[in-house]
């Protein structure tokens, strides 16, 4: 079974502890809703989780499909079926978005695929996340919009066919019409089974593609899991509730801190 | 190596012996001149005029190795002439590459449009200084410069120092560079989708260098691959 099992989890970042502990099962054909205060280690936890070399374990594992996958490299992750969609996806100097989207998909084929069946590939999955198809020809994320860049991930999400996405506030930034494209892009590859770990602060999309479960981060670790009953307290009452429940104290966000947003965006360019 | 081309001539030069190149170009003459650079670098001096509506379009691929300095220096001498130049450049290693590139607009109606492309990697230096000088009594004239740097290592460097000197109302002149030093988070994106460092890398590279290979033969075209290829797998 291509479970995703995290077992006391604890991970640095630039030398302090964000993650204290975080234990979870995302089972194979899951679909689970992320939530938590800013700045409590969600997009950290999936940022561990693919390998990133700023985020540090200290301590606890990680398997997938019953392999431990912290000893495999970032790209070994993604051909074993994991996929990120980042909350601020990066722009690339210089790399052209068909041919990035080209290698990332001959990669993990045993041969490269002809250029015409790549094309109608492509036409296709533009076609249904409604990017006009020249964006192709554009520089990999580089001046999109912010909902341009979100529908760039999902567009690779469809052409990767991942076991496993994690998706990070994949909502944030699009309008109704694009929300719902993306949910149902979502779905359909849910409904093929793929499974998912959602990070949103919004009901709206959770209302889009029903997850099964729900689970919240404080403080770095998971506090409760559970159905989604959860996403719709959360919604109404935020989250003091946890605070009186369950005798925890939650930290505030630190402002003057980068969050992982800041620093993705942040591109060494010089004018 | 002195170049005449006389008036109304169509003259094509492909040069991979590093030489150093004199030219003019009557009227209405047309020069392709194009570099393609694989040996040991070294000094090499590019410099011509353009006579009344004649055409300069340079090509450099430079893909050589060690110090050396290429320096250009080319004067649009009548009305409507016209000169480009398109430059990509692989340092690597200890790599010292200077790039030194004028172009003087001294009559009206002339146009010159400069692209520079590189890539830096391990320990190697580039530096693209271009000029582009409008003269007075060179109105209507039309200059633009880009530059592009990508820099990978930390120990390596590359530099974009764009210069225009307008001495002339009524022209257009336009001029952008950039310098981008590749960042974990970029590796990080392209590795979190399937592709190795060395897959990574060479994506990039090949998006910076890999379009100039288009202005030539298929054997140069092979060589420059395989330039891209050898040299970020180190
Ligand atoms: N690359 C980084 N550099 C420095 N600090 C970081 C980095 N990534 C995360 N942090 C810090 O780790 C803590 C958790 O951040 P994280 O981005 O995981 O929160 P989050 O739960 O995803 O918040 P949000 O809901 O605002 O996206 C924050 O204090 C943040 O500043
Ligand atoms: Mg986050």
């Amino acid at each position: 079974m291509k479970n995703l099992v995290i077992k006391n989890l604890h991970v640095n970042v630039e030398g302090k502890e964000i993650l204290k502990g975080v234990n979870l099962t995302i089972n194979e054909g899951d679909n689970v809703a992320l939530l938590g205060p800013n700045g409590h280690g969600k997009s950290t936890l999936f940022m561990a989780i693919m390998g990133h070399p700023k985020y540090k374990i200290t301590e606890g594992s990680i398997t997938f499909d019953n392999k431990d996958i912290l000893n495999m490299s970032t790209d070994e992750r993604s051909k074993l079926g994991l996929f990120l969609g980042l909350q601020n996806p990066s722009e690339v100097p210089g790399v052209n978005n068909s041919d990035f989207l080209k290698n990332i998909m001959n990669v993990r084929r045993e041969k490269p695929m002809t250029l015409f069946t790549f094309y109608k590939e492509l036409e296709n999955s533009y076609k249904e996340m409604g990017i006009p198809f020249e964006m192709a020809n554009r520089n990999l994320n580089e001046g999109f919009s912010g909902g341009e860049k979100k529908r760039n991930e999902i567009l690779q999400m469809n052409l990767l066919n991942p076991s496993l996405s994690m998706l990070d506030e994949i909502d944030s930034g699009l309008d109704v019409d694009a929300i719902n494209v993306v949910a149902n892009a979502i779905n359909k590859k849910h409904q093929n089974g793929m499974s998912l770990l959602v990070i949103s602060h919004y009901a709206r999309l959770f209302d889009l593609i029903h997850p099964n479960r729900a689970v919240i981060m404080v403080n770095g670790k998971i506090v409760l899991d559970g159905d989604a009953t959860l996403i719709k307290r959360v919604d109404k009452e935020g989250y003091e509730w946890i605070k009186n429940e369950l005798g925890i104290e939650i930290t505030k966000p630190e402002i003057n801190k980068k969050s992982i947003g800041v620093c993705a965006t942040k591109v060494a360019m010089k004018k | 190596m002195n170049i005449l081309v006389k008036a109304n001539e169509i003259k094509e030069l492909l040069i991979t012996d590093n030489s150093s190149v004199n030219f003019v170009i009557e009227n209405n003459g047309s020069l392709l001149l194009k570099y393609a650079m694989f040996l040991d670098s070294k000094n090499i001096d590019i410099s011509g005029s353009l006579n009344k509506n004649s055409t300069l379009k340079t090509v450099v691929a430079d893909f050589s190795n060690g110090v050396g300095k290429i320096h250009a220096n080319i004067e649009l001498n009548e009305e409507g002439a016209n000169a480009t130049w398109d430059l990509a450049s692989l340092a690597t290693n200890k790599d010292k590459k200077e790039f030194d590139i004028s172009f003087i607009h001294n009559k009206n109606n002339t146009f010159a449009n400069m692209n520079n492309y590189g890539v830096a990697l391990n320990s190697s230096r580039l530096v693209f200084s271009g000029i582009n000088h409008i003269k007075k009594n060179a109105k209507k004239s039309n200059t633009n410069q880009n530059a592009k740097i990508i820099v990978f290592d930390k120990d390596a460097s590359g530099k974009a120092n764009p210069i225009l000197k307008i001495d002339e109302n009524d022209v257009l002149a336009s001029h952008a560079a950039i310098v981008g030093r590749l960042n974990d988070e970029h590796l990080f994106y392209l590795k979190s989708r399937g592709l190795t460092e060395i897959e990574a890398k060479a994506l990039i590279v090949e998006g910076y260098l890999k379009p100039i290979a288009n202005y030539f033969n298929d054997d140069i075209k092979e060589s420059i691959n395989n330039k891209i290829m050898e040299k970020c797998h180190v």
